[in-house]
């Protein structure tokens, strides 16, 4: 008996250990959390400004980062917001800025701005600014952007003849010139597509002079005519005039059949410029501005720090914010290339413009699209998920290109989808009384009844096993 | 004998309570907790609402929760379990024959159970893929038009099963696998001095005596398919498109559109159907079970 | 049972039907782990690099790709400009991009990641290992009020569906400090009714006069547990710590909500964290992913002796 109960407390021993002994101390008070997401050179940034704050300002409270996801990111913020252990300072996309603010989950920035005399707001790009504001108070300080823009293959272009694109380019010049850059084979097969579009559908929506939601963000009002013309465009690329591929297909292979030389022209973001420099012959690649529709409209992502407003150390908090969007800080992650420095001193110097990443690119371009353009994909308001409208959109899409309704009855549909999922937001739940729900105890009381039944059966059959 | 009894009951505690007290923190805690929830209304972020049954009321009556559809994709989706048992046990019979070579193929067909869900998606994703894929290329070349497996509502489950089942069928495999080397040769050595054919064999000797693994992986496969969430997930990144059955609803509901109340009600619905079959399964068909 | 030849040709001939359906989708990401970028959606089975100059009469020249024409390829000069059809064979050769698993290893930290999952996976198998057969011991052969009713509580806990416990069970953790902590990711996990049912499915098939024997020497039940059980059940525990072991370590879901701290991910959230949708490596993720599945398919060669055996006597075969 002795050796089993010796045996018994080593068993239980493990078992501690495995249970109880921490492998890292994770006490969140003792540290001011940083949340982002970012691929491994962009966190790697992230550390080393996080190094320097940690060794120069010496905070009472050092600075941690705590990394997301990209395509959980926002998600794993609201489980956090549930169990309040939102990080301290957040970045956070201009999309989903309304809808944390509307859940009072985002601290109100306008008073740090005001008593933080150090603090400039005009050092920043101007145009960037009205994405951080929600109901006119400020509730993010830009950090970095985004826009968008034509790349192109320049070899094909010098094979063809053809002048490269430029601000002149409407959606009918690139049509035409996506028509002849189109090759195909004996067969009939294509081998080289004109254009990529399809990343910039909404933002093509916009450029026509329509809108997914109206201004104040609470209604979705998708089916007009001009999204229609727009769509149909879209559409009519890879189905009539065949010069991309359907949005059926995959968007796995986009960049790849770019690089290789498959495809002729894209519409894609800044981040996709380091890797298209580096995976191209070099010079081959270049950047125009996107063509225009009706209107002449850019895309834009703005990524801004924002404070949580369960934090307990704000003051911190901000210290540690101001860092980040300092001339010094956002030196330090634009290194890095993903995304361009939100301060005006920083992107229109060399840093920015003569980028080592993508040295012979025309990085200027970038700098013009942002003052026309939109929030891409979507400005999604404080009521619907990007996933949902973009659920709704792809489901839109196909409608349209299996055939099984025309474009305005597939947007008409879309659009009272989203306007209900914007309603069940909405609508604030009414408590009903405790007392007096038949139902309720209906239900309690079979699962008790149901309970003790099949535990007085086992009684018995187990007194027969027995 | 009282106080034997007590002392045995106490033994069986201790050696429980490990398990148990672990159980009811991190299994039935949550589990009382969503039940309790799905009287309310809360999206996680305000004080939950004591709403009654509204829930469940709107999950039965309201148009906007498209209840039948969702239902309808969950029990396709049961489609999987006679098919990878039906793949698995071809596999694990061949396998079992012993034919020269059976190390590298048993480490073949181990391998869809190895990779994890990222590369999975990625790769199913690029089969199954519209204009490029190696399915419509490979049906192209019998003559039949090109599917848009992950688009076309009508094929869409059926792409996202063969995934499933290409996964699903490797894992069963390993167990029929086993369960077959169990079975001693002299019982068909008797059968083919007997003149049984292979085929009769098959059909009186292997068939009956694994009907224990049947069951269990039958019931484990119904439980698993009506669960089955990560690969409808990231095969659509994230937006389900028309592949929805109750539990990716389950997700939407709490994480997309924040009414937790809502989803918590929904995914006791759906416990109550895994339950129901699963108690069917267990009645009905556990009476077939033989044991050697 | 023997086997006619017609019969064997058929079996072989099914063997790699079946094959070909699992490996072919293996295989296409064993390739386009070492394609090169632009390359990777090629529609072509083996890694091809394309030359930046070719000899042409007697001079190398710089020349880029334009147009592919089935069998040859348009190439333009760089100096001139000129344009020249250039057949496939002499821009294109096949070569292997070993650099995409060189640079998944340094640029994610997979030393570390590895370390972590690892760690993760091991502590869960013990974990379990200890736990589950405690338990599946204590249903299969102690008696104690409401052992049954316990028992099929455990089995009805296997049909709840997940996502609706994540926040309650992640507000727990918060509750104990246990986020960002390796016992956050490992603990709900570890009571696991799966792993208690194959257990109690297995000791059940151990006959009782063992025990019996060993009680009448004298034995608590707790050495009956060390010394009788737990020896025999070596094939049933090898079974459950293989399948344990490789659903943590390919476990994404859970580890990517309750793990923030960059360094201590495991091995699937730190590929997926580093590379998000906005993608161009394909072939590096492959490479990346190449590099997650060995250890389990070691561990499972290891083991498949055991798993069959262990399988067998759970009784799952009769």
């Amino acid at each position: 008996m002795s050796r089993g109960i010796r045996a018994a407390i080593i068993l239980l021993l493990i078992l501690t250990v495995v249970l109880f002994v921490r492998l890292t101390s994770d006490d969140a008070s003792q540290y001011l959390v940083f949340s982002t997401w970012g691929t491994a050179t962009e966190v790697e940034s992230f550390q080393r400004l996080i190094a320097h704050y940690n060794a120069t300002r010496r905070p009472a409270h050092k600075v941690k980062l705590s990394h997301g996801e990209q395509n959980q990111y926002t998600e794993r913020l609201l489980v956090q917001a549930a169990a309040r252990s939102l990080p301290d300072v957040i970045h956070i996309d201009r999309k989903d800025l309304p809808l944390f603010v509307h859940r009072g989950l985002f601290k109100d920035l306008t008073p740090f701005m005001a008593q933080d005399t150090s603090f400039d707001l005009g050092a920043f790009l101007p145009e960037l600014l009205p994405g951080c504001k929600v109901e006119g108070r400020f509730y993010g300080v830009p950090h970095n952007f985004s826009t968008f823009v034509l790349y192109y293959n320049k070899d094909h272009f010098d094979a063809e003849r053809m002048s490269y694109p430029d601000s002149t380019w409407t959606w009918q010049t690139l049509l035409h010139a996506a028509q002849r850059l189109t090759k195909r084979d004996a067969d009939g097969k294509i081998v080289r597509y004109g254009c990529l579009m399809n990343i910039i559908l909404t933002t093509m929506i916009y450029q026509n002079g329509g809108r997914v939601l109206n201004e104040a963000l609470d209604s979705c009002v998708i089916a007009s005519p001009e999204s229609e013309g727009a769509v149909r465009f879209a559409v009519d690329l890879s189905e009539k005039y065949r010069v991309t591929w359907s949005l059926l297909s995959q968007n796995l292979q986009w960049d790849d059949m770019f690089a290789g030389g498959r495809l002729s022209m894209i519409a894609n973001g800044r981040w996709a410029a380091a890797w298209y420099m580096r995976s191209m012959p070099s010079g081959a690649v270049d950047v125009a501005p996107l063509p225009r529709g009706m209107l002449r409209r850019g895309a834009s992502v703005n990524h801004m720090m924002s404070i949580s407003a369960q934090s307990t150390k704000q003051d911190e908090a901000w210290d540690f914010l101001t860092f980040l969007v300092s001339e010094e800080g956002q030196r330090m992650v634009n290194a890095a290339g993903a995304n361009m420095p939100a301060m005006r001193s920083v992107v229109t110097s060399d840093a920015f413009l003569k980028h080592h990443t993508t040295p012979t690119m025309n990085n200027r371009v970038f700098l013009e699209e942002l003052p026309t353009s939109v929030t891409w994909p979507f400005d999604q308001g404080p009521f619907v998920t990007h996933y949902t409208l973009q659920s709704q959109l792809d489901l839109a899409m196909r409608r349209v290109l299996l055939g099984q309704a025309t474009v305005m009855q597939s947007l008409k549909i879309m659009e009272a989808n989203v306007n209900a999922t914007i309603a069940t937001q909405r609508h604030t739940a009414q408590p009903k009384p405790f007392v007096g729900s038949l139902l309720f105890f209906l239900s309690a009381g079979i699962l008790a009844a149901g309970t003790l039944a099949a535990w007085t059966l086992h009684r018995r059959r187990s007194l027969d096993e027995h | 004998m009282k106080n034997a009894t007590f002392r045995h009951a106490l033994v069986g505690y201790a050696f429980l309570l490990p398990n148990f007290i672990g159980f009811l923190l991190f299994t039935i805690g949550p589990i009382l907790f969503s039940f309790v929830i799905s009287f309310f209304d809360w999206n996680l972020f305000s004080a939950p609402v004591f709403v009654d049954t509204a829930n469940y009321q709107a999950l039965f009556t309201s148009t906007s929760s498209r209840f039948g559809f969702l239902l309808g994709n969950s029990l396709f989706f049961l489609i999987v379990v006679p098919a990878q048992m039906a793949v698995a046990l071809t596999v694990a019979y061949l396998l079992n024959e012993n034919l020269r070579g059976s190390l590298l193929f048993k480490v073949i067909f181990f391998i869809p159970v190895v990779l994890s869900v990222i590369p999975i998606a990625i790769i199913w994703g690029y089969i199954l893929d519209t204009e490029n894929g190696l399915l419509n290329t490979l049906l192209m070349s019998f003559g039949v038009g090109k599917i848009a497996w992950l688009f076309d509502l009508t094929w869409i489950k059926t792409g996202i099963s063969l995934m499933v089942v290409w996964q699903g069928s490797a894992f069963s495999a390993i167990i029929y696998y086993a369960a077959l080397q169990g079975i001693p040769d002299q019982l068909y050595e008797v059968a083919a001095l007997d003149g049984a054919s292979r085929w009769k064999q098959f059909w009186s000797i292997t068939m009956p005596l694994l009907t224990p693994t049947h069951f269990f992986l039958g019931i484990t496969g119904v439980i698993g398919a009506l669960q089955l969430f990560a690969p409808i997930y990231v095969m659509t990144h994230g937006t389900a498109g028309g592949a929805q059955n109750l539990i990716v609803e389950v997700y939407w509901k709490a994480y997309q559109e924040f009414q937790m109340g809502y989803a918590s009600a929904l995914s006791w619905i759906l416990f109550l159907l895994i339950f129901i079959l699963s108690a069917f399964y267990w009645k009905y068909l556990r009476r077939k079970v033989e044991y050697a | 049972m023997r086997r006619g030849p017609l019969t064997t040709a058929f079996f072989y001939a099914m063997l790699l039907a079946f094959s070909a359906w699992y490996v072919v989708p293996f295989v296409w990401a064993l390739v386009t782990s070492v394609k090169h970028p632009g390359m990777v959606f090629d529609g072509r089975w083996l890694p091809y690099a394309r030359s930046q100059a070719i000899m042409l009469e007697g001079k190398e020249v710089e020349m880029r790709i334009v147009e592919e024409r089935g069998d040859a390829l348009l190439m333009r000069i760089s100096g001139t400009g000129e344009l020249r059809e250039i057949p496939r064979a002499e821009i294109e050769h096949i070569s292997p991009n070993w650099k995409n698993y060189t640079e998944a290893w340094n640029i994610v930290p997979f030393g570390r990641y590895f370390l972590n999952s690892i760690l993760v996976s091991m502590l869960m198998t013990l974990g379990q290992l200890i736990t589950c057969s405690l338990g599946g011991y204590a249903f299969s052969r102690l008696q104690f009020p409401g052992r049954d009713a316990i028992f099929l509580l455990y089995l009805a806990t296997l049909m709840i569906p997940g996502p609706v416990l994540t926040v309650p069970i992640y507000l727990l953790l918060r509750e104990y400090r246990l986020l960002n902590t390796y016992q956050g990711v490992i603990l709900p996990g570890l009571f696991s009714a799966y792993g208690t049912f194959l257990l109690r499915q297995f000791f059940q098939t151990i006959p009782r006069d063992l025990e019996d024997a060993a009680r009448i020497d004298g034995a608590g039940r707790f050495g009956v547990y060390l010394r009788i059980i737990l020896p025999l059940s070596g094939p049933a525990l090898a079974a459950l710590a293989t399948f344990v072991f490789i659903g943590s370590w390919n476990d994404f879901f859970w580890p990517s909500i309750v793990l923030t701290d960059p360094d201590m991910l495991t091995l699937p959230v730190g590929l997926a964290h580093f590379n998000d949708i906005y993608l161009f490596e394909y072939g590096r993720l492959m490479a990346g992913s190449m590099i997650t599945i060995a250890p389990a398919v070691a561990m499972y060669l290891l083991f498949q002796r055991f798993i069959t055996r262990g399988v067998v006597m759970t009784g799952l075969k009769g």
